[in-house]
């Protein structure tokens, strides 16, 4: 049943052609009508059926002919009529402010152009009549008028664009022009003349042919021919799609686009009405109902879904919720119709700025923005300000109670207004306001057209650039490396989507009417002649996104397809995503998608991400991509260390890493590096310690060409107390002299640094480990590299005399020889009690990696071939074992052997691995102490880089807890026999090589001296294991005279034997060193070293140690 | 010394001009190189569009076979040379300019001059900077004394031109005044030290 036939209707007008507006609030319904009478009633009075409040309408009846047309923008009416004369009329009173033409003939459409000063200034009202020529005359003063030529035919209908930037009209001879109002000159400029779209008809026919430009700008619908309705994209001039009822073909002749932009009312000659939702669905409209007479005018209220009808009886009808919307998208309108009701009934005194705001956002003019905008308007891929799609804004909570709800509406909105406006100013406002709509597909390193050009791709392997040149475009493919060749072709399909990766480039056209999206794979790196190949799209599946992994393209559609093919062009794989993708990125195996989770939400795009791996066809991670407030993406790659990386309208740059919890991390904050520079970071790549990036300088935000140089950025996390931003690059040069001083950089910064780097170390680490490639060298490298930072920031601390802090830090120090460093700093800044704590972890670290270490060094031992050239550390353990019989061990299982091959888990790993049951056994047998878990708990990564005899001497700057009783001869013995021990020790080092001189400072008096000062407390956990181990000390003195292979014996003394082999320690110095000689040499020297050095050790007086080892050491030294 | 009589006195400027190459500068390869192994040290890999630090000799060696692009250090930046020109003739002192900024442009201009943007008037400015400097040390030639001499931001191209004369005049000066001793023993050590900071 017909829902319009339910509806009441009112007659308003004598029979003939009627139109309808709407006044910009929505508040007053304007009609005009044959009896040549404007009339403004309230809409309340039309919408409430039993409301006749006909009698307070407003009637104006200037015109002494029929009135053909009507205009309302803000304020202004604008009428033209068959009297041939153009009159104004103020939208409020409904009073005629003046006559604003008389043509010769007809008048056959007004309409007013869009303000791009608010609505209050200057404008601009198009004529067209059947004359020839449209006029455009400045209602500021109306002598001002600008002939327009071009038509040769009487002209139907004008449109402006909803920024104003361009004129549609529609001739009788079928042609649609677009003007180009931004010339430098101020002529229009015909942009595009679109032949073979809307049919051709006599001027005298009054054929309507309404054009209805989409809120967005973005694209227009026309009455096309045969009752279809074509869809023009703007910029591009393409007729993207048609919108046609199966076996329908009167012709359409009113066209309206809701005020959101996602639907779109069409009338048809014969009195039918299709509501269609283009986005959903070409084929069949979501509404149709037959009307009793022939529709003449309709028009949607500005903020909901209400159409207003009237007919050629002269009769008017509201039309109540004409699209039974969905919950979701009223909510959407009612949001932006508080925010508008906000303004205008606002009690409290507007803010600062706050007028203007809501002059910008009058509802009238949905697009109203500034002149700095215009570029990224004009961009087609300028993705965050379009609209699209808002079917589905976010929540579809009962209104319980509507006024609180609202308010929270309100409140998320304005705060996301307000934080846009602190970034962009005021100006921006409406650009943002797009960000209510879910934002469009895009391809990462894609920019607007610009001039004649725009960028496809843009990334580390090269560009993709094409030229329209208006019949076809020229494609130009160019590499960084010059040495791969550039090729460029001729391009009659349009690609507008590409992307580019070494192993080939591709290309995708969207799909158009009569023309389906074709993908195009060109290979670069094949040996086959012909290996290009190209691939048809449906009729209804159009691509959205490209991107090149090592297994080939991925391209996701319009289908919410992710279609995989081969570089040869093999189909390999379909997968269905569950929402629509935005953009798409790979590297290497490596995918990912992003893509809609769902509706816009408070001013937020809702977007997810897909990791997919595509050697293994399997989902990585599926999580939320965050954004800024109120932000679209506009980038998003994954870096060739394998971090997926996206970047947003704020200027944000976040990094995903996938070994770290899977954490988003804004890495750079391009803000605050921007300062107030009209600079803009245009991302190309994330580096691991910069953003290679294009600077956009004067407010524009995409490159342009020739292509430009790349700069790099520094990443920086942002941090609190960061101190001054860094000079953006190219500002560098303000500073008087080349070589300034750097500034002290703030502790903030260090930590930065510091947060950065681990991040990345952890990265890489697991990498390695996943990749099974051993990277040992390099990871230590970065180690090392890591506790440079840190230590300087245990120094900065220690300056401030921070000592927890300093604790902290040192706590986290991977190598020894930077905790030796901590402590260092300790003594020098004379804190004793911070120095005794770090003495406490160093000790604490040593034993777990003794741990460790003994651990695997048994699982190694028993794969009896363990002198692999890179286990030199077995190597050297066995060299230093006292006798093949300690060798093996029965406890570790063959399994656990297999499960320990992985090289690159000797770390901790391999404790978690082996069996629990053997290694608390054997930790009990060491020492009760061990088992304690660690304060902090950094990953025991010593025993990696064991330096054998390094870690003797350290023992000494270990503070011992004074016991009582037999065990107390036990640390001062120790203590001096390792004082020894160490300047021998030191001693052969210098034989070897001579260390460089910071490294002869001697620790062990420094540390001699602080005993001697500061009295030594024995600290809590130290105490608890000595209870408990002062036994098996007994029992070890006393056996001290047993075999050293006896087992109990072993156990016992491992804890100071292994301590010397794993823990060490010096990772700069093994890094230098191994550099110098080479592994083979270094080894050559480990394993000569300790033995010597015991040798000396023991030649002294060592002999009363209770440390058998030692003793047979010295053994077999001699 | 066995050197020839012109070369006693100090270094040529070819010879100044080659310890500059050891100078690092940044270069954007224009094609994928691996690690170049060489005898001071390796440099790369290369990987355009990333920028890579090598010594000047090898920026010049790789531009002349169009392997690389140079990035101009940024004092040869035509805004930055007119600033510093309009500091030097306004100000006694000489303007902080790199210490071997006349050999590394020299060279630059030599091989790089498309790189440079405005490379002409770079050279131009280049000139007149040095011109300016030039005249400069020679009106300080009147406040020549025995007993000290400091000239700061001094090129070393600049102060290898001027050394024959100012240490041999420095000598004389000590010579000819009456003081002597401890003060002549005092400027020599200036003068050494002087030079061996040149060096």
């Amino acid at each position: 049943m017909s829902l319009l036939a339910k509806l009441q209707p009112r007659v308003v007008h004598a029979r003939g052609f009627t139109d309808v507006a709407f006044s910009p609030d929505g508040s007053r319904v304007l009609s005009v009508g044959d009896d040549a009478t404007l009339r403004i009633v309230s809409t309340e009075s039309v919408r409430d059926e039993d409301d006749d409040g006909l009698d307070d309408a407003v009637v104006a009846a200037h015109h002494k002919g029929a009135i053909t047309c009507l205009s309302v923008k803000g304020s202004y009416v604008v009428t033209g009529s068959e009297d041939q004369a153009v009159n104004l009329y103020d939208g409020a009173t409904g009073r005629l402010q003046t006559m604003l033409l008389r043509c010769t003939l007809t008048v056959r459409a007004v309409a007013l152009r869009p303000g791009r000063h608010g609505p209050h200034k200057s404008q601009w009202v198009a004529i067209a009549s059947d004359e020839l020529d449209i006029r455009l005359v400045d209602l500021g003063d109306i002598t001002n008028v600008v002939e327009v030529k071009g038509h040769k035919r009487g002209l139907k209908s004008l449109a402006f664009s909803p920024t104003g930037d361009y004129l549609v009209s529609a001739g009788c001879d079928a042609n649609l022009n677009v003007w180009d109002l931004h010339t430098i000159d101020g002529k229009p400029k015909l942009a595009r003349s679109l032949g073979s779209i809307i049919g051709e008809s006599e001027p005298e026919a009054n054929e309507y042919c309404r054009i209805a430009w989409h809120p967005s700008g973005k694209r227009f619908a026309v009455p096309g021919k045969l009752g279809e309705v074509a869809i023009i994209e703007a910029i591009t001039w393409k007729h993207i799609f048609s919108l046609r009822e199966q076996n329908r073909s009167d012709p359409i002749t009113l066209l309206a686009w809701s005020p959101t932009g996602a639907y779109l009312a069409a009338a048809s000659t014969k009195g039918r009405l299709c509501i269609w939702h283009p986005d959903d669905d070409k084929k069949t409209p979501c509404v149709t109902d037959q009307a009793h007479a022939r529709l003449t005018g309709f028009s949607w209220h500005p903020v909901k879904h209400d159409l207003c009808l009237t007919d050629e009886l002269g009769r008017m009808v509201y039309w109540r919720d004409a699209v039974s919307a969905s919950d979701l998208e009223k909510s959407a309108l009612t949001k932006m119709f508080d925010d508008d009701s906000m303004d205008i009934d606002d009690d409290v005194p507007p803010l600062p700025g706050q007028s203007t705001r809501k002059a910008n956002r009058d509802p009238e003019m949905p697009s109203d923005i500034d002149d700095d905008d215009e570029t990224t308007v004009k961009g087609s891929a300028g993705a965050d300000d379009f609209v699209v799609d808002d079917d589905g804004a976010g929540y579809a909570g009962p209104l319980e109670k509507p006024g609180e709800l609202r308010r929270y509406h309100e409140k998320g909105r304005r705060q996301v207004i307000r934080d846009i406006e602190n970034e962009f100013g005021t100006s921006r406002i409406l650009g943002s306001m797009a960000a209510i709509d879910a934002q469009e597909a895009f391809q990462p390193g894609a920019t607007p057209l610009k001039k004649d050009r725009r960028y496809l791709a843009f990334n580390m392997v090269g560009v993709i650039y094409t030229i329209d040149a208006s019949t076809h475009h020229n494609v130009n493919v160019e590499f960084h490396d010059r040495s791969i060749r550039p090729f460029h072709f001729t391009d009659y399909h349009n690609y507008s989507i590409g992307a580019l990766a070494s192993s080939g480039a591709c290309f995708a056209s969207t799909g158009t009417a009569g023309n389906p999206s074709k993908i195009f794979y060109r290979a670069l790196d094949t040996w086959a002649a012909n290996a290009d190949w190209t691939i048809h799209l449906g009729d209804h599946e159009s691509v959205l996104s490209l991107a090149i992994t090592s297994k080939g393209p991925v391209a996701a559609t319009s289908n919410r397809f992710l279609r995989f093919f081969s570089h040869s062009g093999l189909q390999t794989f379909v997968l269905s995503m569950p929402g629509r993708v935005v953009t798409m990125a790979a590297q290497g195996d490596w995918l990912i998608v992003i893509y809609h989770a769902g509706g816009v939400y408070h001013g937020d795009q809702n977007l997810a991400y897909m990791l997919y791996d595509c050697k293994t066809r399997t989902t990585v991670k599926k999580d939320g991509v965050p954004l800024s407030a109120g932000a679209t993406l506009t980038w998003a790659g994954i870096s060739e260390l394998g971090l997926p990386a996206t970047y947003d309208s704020a200027g944000v740059l976040r990094s995903l890493l996938p070994h770290s919890d899977f954490a988003w991390v804004p890495v750079l904050d391009s803000r605050t590096l921007r300062g107030d520079t009209q600079n803009w970071y245009w991302p190309v790549e994330v580096l691991d310690a910069t953003l290679m990036c294009v600077v956009c300088k004067a407010g524009d935000k995409h490159p342009g060409h020739p292509r430009p140089l790349l700069t790099d950025v520094p990443l920086q996390a942002p941090f609190l107390e960061l101190g001054p931003s860094h000079p953006s690059p190219g500002a560098t040069l303000t500073g008087t002299t080349p070589a300034v001083p750097a500034p002290p950089v703030p502790p903030a910064a260090q930590e930065e640094k510091l947060f950065r780097a681990s991040l990345l170390a952890t990265h890489l680490r697991a990498q390695a480990a996943a990749d099974g490639i051993d990277k040992e060298k390099e990871l230590v490298r970065k180690d090392v590299e890591i506790d440079k930072i840190v230590v300087g920031l245990v120094l900065a601390a220690c300056r401030e005399e921070k000592v927890q802090r300093a604790l902290d830090l040192c706590n986290t120090l991977r190598t020894m020889k930077a905790i030796d460093g901590a402590i260092k700093i300790a003594v020098i800044n004379r804190l004793p009690a911070l120095a005794e704590r770090m003495n406490l972890v160093k000790e604490h670290r040593m034993r777990t990696a003794a741990t460790a270490d003994r651990a695997s060094e048994r699982v190694r031992d028993a794969r009896s071939g363990a002198n692999d050239f890179d286990h030199w550390r077995a190597a050297e353990m066995l060299s230093q074992l006292p006798s093949p019989k300690a060798l093996p061990s029965p406890r570790a299982s063959r399994t656990e052997l297999n499960s320990l091959r992985n090289r690159s888990a000797r770390s901790t790993r391999d404790l978690d691995i082996i069996n629990p049951a053997v290694q608390l056994a054997e930790t009990e047998e060491i020492e009760v102490r061990d088992v304690s878990p660690p304060p902090l708990d950094p990953p025991a990564r010593a025993i990696k880089r064991g330096n054998p005899f390094a870690a003797v001497p350290k023992r000494v700057a270990m503070p011992k807890p004074s016991p009582v009783g037999k065990a107390s001869m036990q640390p001062s013995a120790g203590s001096v026999f390792d004082g020894l021990r160490e300047a021998t020790a030191k001693k052969v080092i210098e034989d070897l090589k001579p260390p460089p001189a910071k490294r002869k400072h001697n620790q062990s008096t420094l540390f001699a001296s602080l005993r001697g000062k500061v009295p030594e407390k024995p600290t809590e956990d130290l105490d608890e294991g000595d209870e408990q181990t002062r036994g098996k000390r007994r029992r070890a003195t006393s056996e001290q005279d047993n075999s050293p292979v006896d087992d109990g014996d072993r156990d016992d003394d491992m804890p100071l034997l292994a301590a010397p082999r794993a823990a060490p320690i010096d990772d700069t110095m093994l890094m230098e060193e191994s550099e110098k000689f080479g592994d083979a040499g270094y080894n050559q020297q480990l394993k000569t070293a300790p033995q010597r050095s015991l040798a000396t050790a023991n030649g002294g007086k060592a002999s009363s140690v209770p440390l058998s080892r030692f003793r047979f050491a010295a053994k077999s030294a001699e | 010394m066995a050197l020839p009589k012109n070369l006693r006195h100090g270094f040529a400027p070819a010879e100044i001009e080659f310890l500059a190459e050891n100078e690092p500068i940044t270069v954007i390869p224009s094609q994928r190189m691996e690690t170049l192994q060489l005898i001071n040290g390796s440099y790369g890999p290369f990987r355009p569009p990333l920028k890579n630090l090598v010594p000047l000799w090898l920026a010049r060696t790789l531009k002349r076979k169009h392997k690389c692009n140079i990035v101009p250090p940024e004092w040869m930046d035509v805004d930055y040379l007119k600033a510093k020109l309009e500091q030097e003739m306004s100000q006694i002192e000489f303007s902080a300019m790199p210490f071997r900024y006349m050999e590394i442009a020299h060279i630059l201009l030599g091989c790089a001059s498309d790189d440079i943007p405005q490379a002409e008037t770079a050279r131009t400015l280049l000139k007149d900077l040095r011109e300016a400097r030039q005249s400069k040390v020679r009106s300080g030639l009147k406040d020549l004394d025995p007993h000290y001499l400091q000239i700061d931001n001094l090129g070393v191209m600049e102060i290898n031109e001027i050394r024959p004369f100012f240490s041999r005049a420095f000598n004389e000066l000590r010579v000819l005044t009456p003081a002597g001793g401890a003060m002549g023993g005092d400027s020599q050590t200036t003068m050494s030290g002087a030079q061996s900071s040149m060096g």
